[in-house]
């Protein structure tokens, strides 16, 4: 009997020795970004829209990190929207200087799935959604808090570019190969780079 | 020798319990770890531009920067050319903030996420952002052109202590790399006024 109970005790303390060593090596070989331990700090980004179509506007970009749980928030007044729906993304890169929205590729994509929602859980890091604009004259004023796009870590959206849509962005809901990769937001009326600021 | 297969038993079984005690506690930590990647992403290379902008301080200068790594491997390579600057040395620095317009006030100062002091590229403790000096040469027109190409492993494209979203500044001195002996060689090597800026974004080629 008191043998029994020695050997349970044992068998628990080398589990333990055990777990103690592995958990101490997987924590050190483990990679990170600084995201476990360290101070967080906001970081602000700014991103001034230029236009062939008279459209003109600055978003503020600002965040908690590193980590991967705090919202980006994004500010933006955009003026010579026409009324309506329009689609509202991050694209992979940033403006040249000539303001070529081309240039920008196509929504941020790093994990490789379909267009989707800004509430889907399985979308592209660059799909916000469409902004409102509620008439032709007015200036639109958007605020998302977004939980994907991120001006942290290693799909950081920072140096990539902010891109305003002629059409409204149909979340892919459509079965067409326009659908499921841009949402048919259709002609890049605006875009602009996004850098990092001081606040 | 009964005793001793006993011994071989107890050790086994030492051993045996550990490597269960192992697996589960790296199990967990793994699972808990929210940054561990669970997918394998294939290395791309990552390009990066920056047009400058002629500063107040810089009628005329201008040029192009680009950058490229490789994901996973510590080195960036720096190059291009700055035009319309006078010949000589001048300081070449990332600063920590992205600019506008050639308004490089903004910028603030080198990029510099550690703390240490201003030194040269090859100083072990440095700016980020401190990249030396680039010299331009005479053109032939009276004016000067710098060609710039430099390998750094401290800039960095991505992740930590990456340039992306900041800025290059290109300065009217000579950076004296920390060695001047006051207060301004050490935060910002005396380069002088800020002729020509311009933020650090992402591209395709």
């Amino acid at each position: 009997m008191g043998k029994c109970v020695a050997y349970v005790a044992a068998a628990i303390v080398f589990i333990g020795i055990g777990a103690l060593v592995a958990g101490v090596c997987v924590w050190f070989l483990a990679p990170r970004d600084g995201s476990i331990q360290g101070i967080q700090e906001i970081r602000h980004a700014r991103c001034v829209f230029q236009s062939k179509y008279g459209i003109s506007g600055i978003v503020h970009l600002e965040e908690f990190g590193p980590g991967q749980n705090n919202p980006l928030t994004i500010n933006a007044n955009i003026s010579g929207l026409s009324a309506g729906l329009h689609g509202f993304h991050i694209h992979a890169f940033g403006m040249p200087e000539n303001g070529d929205c081309m240039a920008c590729g196509g929504h941020y994509n790093p994990k490789g799935f379909n267009h989707s929602a800004p509430t889907s859980p399985e979308r592209h890091v660059g799909d916000l959604g469409n902004i409102n604009s509620t008439a032709d004259s007015d200036i639109t004023i958007v605020h998302i808090d977004d939980p994907i796009a991120s001006l942290w870590g290693h799909d950081s959206i920072v140096g990539r570019s902010v891109v305003v849509h002629a059409d409204e962005d149909d979340f892919g809901l459509i079965d067409s190969k326009e659908s499921r990769t841009t949402g048919s937001a259709g002609l890049r009326l605006a875009c602009c780079t996004i850098y990092l600021i001081a606040n | 020798m009964g005793k001793c297969t006993t011994f071989i038993a107890y050790v086994l079984g030492a051993i045996v319990f550990m490597a269960l005690g192992a697996l589960i506690a790296g199990l967990s930590v793994y699972y808990t770890r929210e940054d561990c990647p669970s997918t394998y992403t294939p290395k791309a290379e990552i390009h990066a531009e920056c047009a400058l902008e002629a500063s107040s301080d810089g009628p005329g200068v201008t040029g192009y920067i680009f950058f490229h790594q490789m994901e996973g491997s510590p080195t960036v390579t720096v190059e291009g050319n700055v035009t319309g600057i006078a010949p000589g040395p001048h300081g070449f620095h990332i600063h920590t903030y992205g600019v506008i317009g050639g308004e490089c006030g903004p910028a603030e100062g080198h990029y510099n996420p550690d703390g240490f002091d201003h030194a040269a590229p090859t100083s072990p403790q440095r700016h980020v952002g401190d990249l030396g000096n680039i010299e331009s040469v005479d053109d032939g027109t009276g004016s000067g052109i710098a060609y710039v190409t430099i390998v750094d492993d401290v800039i960095q494209l991505y992740g930590e202590n990456s340039i992306v979203g900041r800025s290059v500044v290109v300065h009217e001195g000579e950076d004296d790399l920390g060695l001047g002996g006051d207060q301004g060689s050490i935060t910002t090597g005396n380069a002088g006024a800020r002729l020509a800026c311009c933020t650090i974004f992402l591209t395709s080629h």
